[in-house]
């Protein structure tokens, strides 16, 4: 065992899937701003630094016709992530072991290309191959997905990585290594006074007490860089790509500041939404950035426009897998901004058909569905409730207008194309191969909206009998003690809200 | 402050860096620092002095006054700062101070050795190279028992100042003019730290910093944020980059943030895991546990061996100082049980010890006159006895434990230490004398160098006339009057109403001057 050159081997990074990153969500953006990117069902997706594949895996089952192209540097991850796809049986996705400085130009053309949690961790040569790998691999509307530790909010974290890095220096077995970091930033956390400083160590603390993977492979790598975003921006413009935006748009939500400092940012003109961005780092404290990125003779517009919107599908958001505490907006100061605490007699047509809006989506969750059928359902409801609209004819752009808005405060979901999730349970409930596969050794799964979900123990055994080859019956029989006190069709409807049901 | 590039240089010459006296370089606190650790270090009122970055020269005029017999010297990158200063040196007509324009990478052989040399504000704003070339220079200088100050940013605490760097630097970019990259650096971090919710720890940490840099000068807020250049660094890389040079550390120049009797429980407990023979790794934790965010570190050649760890017994050969006032008025400081006492700016101490009492008593009464370790036993014991207490309170063993006293209160810095006398007095005689330094530097602006060798602020006109004629000619009568004559003169001039002062007021502005630490006789 060589612990220096694989780590992975000791302490394999956990690597799941990552919600944000997925082509659907990032296209979504892309539509936004006037891009057309590539559909989900036939794009090209490439993920650099892609670990054992818990992020393409289980995209790669869900579209069969897309397909998918994995890199790391790590050959044991890459070993273990080419025998889950044998497992799952899927020949849309390929894997391979190599050095991101060795990708040689013409290597493809990609719809997506990903690098999550790699720039800051690379050293400079590396990460100036991923700007050339994005210029040189996109097509012409293809985005890129590029996350990095920002400026100044990472100032904060650098304290206990420092800590962990001193204490630990002379210890070279990383599970040990992980053991005494963390020791050392709890007792020092303890030991801190109640100043600012003793706060900020007692938030890191809670910060570092998370799993043991990304702790070796963030705060004890030695190459762990922040960036501001500004910078970033540089370094991407050098190499002929454009910054997009944020890969979730409510992490921009100028709405939760006080209206004199929207204001005042409202006054830097629309084309330079980077500096925009960087400001709001100033203001937000984000410490870490899901950028997206596309090729710079793209002509983006940053006024969304409505008819954008009614060519996306709206899923709603479930707040348990929002991927947040990157110092964006908080739950509690998104309502401020929304419409639902209003007078209804001052409420507008806006407040009318987002209210009606929000009930269709929740009633259509987990699925996702086109705007077409949003607008028909509010519509339905609103007559029903005998509520009767300023401007009727207006209805379409409104609702349109009313789901942006919900969406810039993380209310609802926007995905470019649907996955196909049963809402119910079906006469065979059948679960993905992939969630199938994880549940044999673990509690935490991957989801149909490419979210990490957690399941106890019934509902990991009733998951692993949900193989399409089964009806309740057969599976209420199968079901051992836990799950028979619950009863199968319970069972399943748990799974079915957790999204984890194929149509 | 001493730069290599020329860009630095330049700066430096747009903002001239205030020409402050730093009290923690001084050779006589130095030397009784390094004296706790087993050194023998060259007497202040002999040694020779060199600084690094030197400025205006404000910090070595000041000693070089008070020590005609030690010789000062300073170089700058920038000219015109050397400028000022020669200027300065010659107007007070001193010939043991030389400032020379030159940058620390031309520092040859025939600059000789030195017991002390002193960079402050200048390692964390210069390039890699140049931060070696002072290290080699602090090696191939330095007397065999000399000593090494050098200043620094620090982590992890400037992670804190970093945030507000940002914000301000990014906003300054594309700046020139320092006056607008000071005033727009510094409205856009009051626009960020007023607009983020103080119920986040950001907007806390932002809130924070504006007050920071609210306070600080211009010139500060120029050099140390504006200064995209400037690098903090943890105290163990700065020692192991000393180690590299020849150079061993010895302490912080309050060798009290090397001990850790003052820190929590759980916070002693680790650091005295660590054996007292690796003070950098001790200390290097202790920095973890406060967040210091400025180090300033005195470095010896790593031939010498250290005493470690120190005990109360070496501060019997030092002098002591102290602004000590017991906490609470009403009661008898002296009483049995335990007594607090508050020194401004410096927390409080407490202790029962009746003479350690008795010798924190006197030395808040003298202040801000020094005294010896005996004599100030001796006065102690002398209250004491005046109090009617036992005879025996001088023993052996009760020294013993004031000495202890007193050390802790060192290490704390209620009380400084001297390795000489100051050169002051606290009575006010006959015709009394302000130091020459304070009287000339009052011609020219309201910040003087006091005697115990720290920045004093006379802004009003007449206290600043009135300080120009105590000159040891006078007595407190013929001041009266000439003072009143001088304002007459003035006042005739304006055509506005005469202002007359009392003979009661000069006695009380003498003795002012003497608290202020600006009268030699």
């Amino acid at each position: 065992m060589n612990d220096t050159s694989d780590p992975y081997e000791r302490l394999p990074y956990a690597g799941e899937a990552y919600a944000q990153t997925h082509p659907n969500r990032i296209g979504t953006i892309a539509a936004l701003f006037g891009m057309r990117p590539a559909h989900v069902p036939c794009c090209r997706v490439l993920e650099l630094g892609c670990g054992f594949g818990g992020n393409l895996i289980p995209m790669a089952e869900q579209w069969p016709s897309a397909r998918f192209v994995g890199l790391d540097l790590s050959e044991r991850a890459v070993a273990h992530g080419r025998a889950i796809v044998r497992a799952v049986g899927l020949r849309n996705i390929e894997l391979r072991h190599g050095d991101i400085l060795d990708v040689r130009p013409g290597a493809g053309e990609f719809d997506y290309i990903i690098a999550h949690g790699v720039y800051s961790w690379v050293p400079d040569p590396v990460r100036r191959k991923v700007w050339a790998i994005c210029r040189e691999g996109l097509a012409p509307h293809g985005v890129a997905f590029v996350s990095f530790n920002a400026l100044p909010g990472g100032h904060r974290r650098r304290i206990m990585r420092e800590l962990m890095q001193y204490h630990t220096r002379a210890i070279s077995d990383p599970v040990e290594k992980v053991r005494q970091a963390r020791a050392i930033c709890a007792h020092l956390a303890g030991c801190a006074g109640g100043g600012l400083y003793g706060e900020v160590l007692r938030e890191e603390l809670e910060r570092i007490e998370a799993r043991d993977a990304p702790l070796y492979h963030d705060d004890l790598s030695p190459e762990n860089r922040a960036f501001l975003l500004q910078d970033v921006v540089e370094a991407a413009e050098a190499a002929g790509l454009q910054y997009l935006g944020e890969a979730t748009l409510a992490h921009s939500n100028v709405g939760i500041l006080p209206p004199f400092a929207a204001g005042t940012l409202a006054q830097i003109p629309e084309e330079a939404f980077a500096l925009r961005e960087q400001y709001l780092d100033f203001l937000f404290g984000r410490n870490f950035h899901q950028s997206l990125w596309c090729r710079s003779e793209i002509a983006l517009n940053r006024s969304i426009e409505t008819a954008t919107v009614a060519r996306l599908h709206v899923a709603e958001n479930e707040a348990s897998n929002v991927p947040g505490g990157h110092g964006g907006p908080k739950a509690r100061d998104r309502r401020r901004t929304d419409g639902r605490s209003r007078a209804p007699e001052s409420a507008t047509d806006t407040d009318r058909l987002l209210e009606a809006a929000l009930a269709q989506v929740c009633a259509c969750a987990p699925q996702a569905v086109p705007f077409a059928s949003v607008l028909r359902g509010v519509l339905e409801r609103l007559r029903q409730s005998n509520v009767k609209l300023a401007a009727p004819e207006r209805a379409e752009p409104s609702l349109a207008a009313a789901l942006l808005g919900a969406y810039r405060a993380n209310r609802i979901e926007l995905w470019l194309d649907a996955p196909a999730i049963a809402p119910c349970v079906t006469e065979r409930p059948r679960a993905s191969r992939i969630a199938r596969y994880q549940a044999w050794a673990k509690t935490r799964v991957t989801n149909l909206r490419h979210a990490n979900v957690n399941l106890d123990e019934a509902q990991r055994q009733c998951l692993l009998l949900a193989d399409g080859s089964r009806d309740v019956h057969d599976i209420a029989a199968s079901l051992a003690a836990a799950g028979k006190d619950r009863g199968a069709k319970a069972l399943l409807e748990e799974l079915a809200r957790l999204a984890l049901l194929a149509a | 402050m001493a730069g290599s590039s020329i860009g630095t240089a330049a700066a430096y010459d747009e903002v001239v860096y205030p020409g402050n006296p730093i009290p923690e370089t001084h050779p006589e606190r130095l030397a009784a620092v390094v004296t706790m650790f087993g050194m023998r270090p060259a007497p202040a009122s002999r040694c020779r002095v060199l600084e690094l970055g030197c400025g205006i020269g404000g910090n070595l005029m000041a000693m070089a006054y008070q020590w005609p017999d030690s010789e000062f010297v300073g170089i700058d990158v920038s000219a015109r700062s050397i400028e000022i200063g020669r200027g300065n040196l010659a107007e007070l007509g001193l010939r043991n101070a030389f400032l020379h324009h030159a940058d620390i990478m031309e520092i040859g052989e025939s600059f000789g050795l030195f017991d002390y040399i002193v960079a402050h504000g200048v390692y964390s704003w210069v390039p890699p190279q140049v931060r070696e070339r002072l290290l080699a220079v602090f090696r191939a200088h330095l007397a065999p028992q000399g000593v090494a100050y050098v200043s620094y940013n620090a982590y992890p605490g400037a992670h804190l100042r970093d945030i507000a760097r940002d914000i301000m630097l990014f906003h300054a970019r594309g700046l020139d003019d320092p006056r607008s990259r000071i005033e727009q650096s510094r409205a856009m971090l009051k626009f960020v730290a007023e607009t983020v919710p103080e119920t986040s720890l950001h907007g806390r940490i932002l809130r924070d910093q504006l007050k920071r840099i609210e306070r600080a000068a211009e010139e500060v807020v120029f050099h140390d944020d504006l200064d995209p250049s400037a690098t903090p660094f943890m105290l163990h890389e700065v020692a192991e980059a000393a180690a590299r040079h020849g150079l061993q550390y010895l302490s912080d120049v309050n060798f009290g943030n090397g001990l850790t009797f003052d820190l929590p429980e759980p916070a002693r407990k680790l650091i005295d895991q660590i054996p007292v023979d690796r003070p950098v790794e001790r200390e290097q934790y202790i920095d973890f546990v406060e967040g210091r965010a400025f180090r300033r570190t005195l470095l010896c050649r790593d031939d010498i061996v250290l005493d470690r760890p120190i005990g109360a017994e070496r501060i019997r050969d030092f002098f002591f100082a102290g602004r000590l006032a017991p906490a609470d008025h009403g009661a008898d400081p002296l009483a049995p049980g335990r007594t607090v006492f508050r020194a401004v700016n410096r927390g409080t101490l407490e202790t029962d010890h009746p003479l350690a009492k008795a010798a924190l008593l006197h030395l808040g009464a003298i202040w801000p006159a020094s005294v010896s370790f005996a004599a100030l036993m001796d006065e102690a014991a002398e209250l004491l006895r005046h109090a009617g207490q036992p005879p025996d309170v001088r023993s052996q063993q009760a020294v013993a434990t004031a000495a202890e006293v007193l050390f802790r209160a060192c290490a704390g810095r209620q009380v400084d230490m001297h390795s000489e006398p100051l050169r002051l007095t606290a009575t006010v005689s006959e015709r009394p004398q302000a130091s020459l330094l304070a009287r000339r530097q009052i011609e020219a602006g309201p910040v003087l160098t006091n005697l115990r060798h720290q920045r004093v602020v006379l802004e009003d006109p007449v206290a600043r006339r009135f300080l120009t004629l105590v000159d040891g000619t006078r007595n407190v009568d013929e001041l009266a009057d000439e003072l009143n004559a001088a304002l007459a003169a003035d006042a005739s001039q304006d055509a506005g109403g005469t202002l007359r002062v009392t003979r009661e007021q000069v006695a009380d502005n003498l003795r002012i001057l003497a608290r202020l630490a600006l009268l030699v006789g």
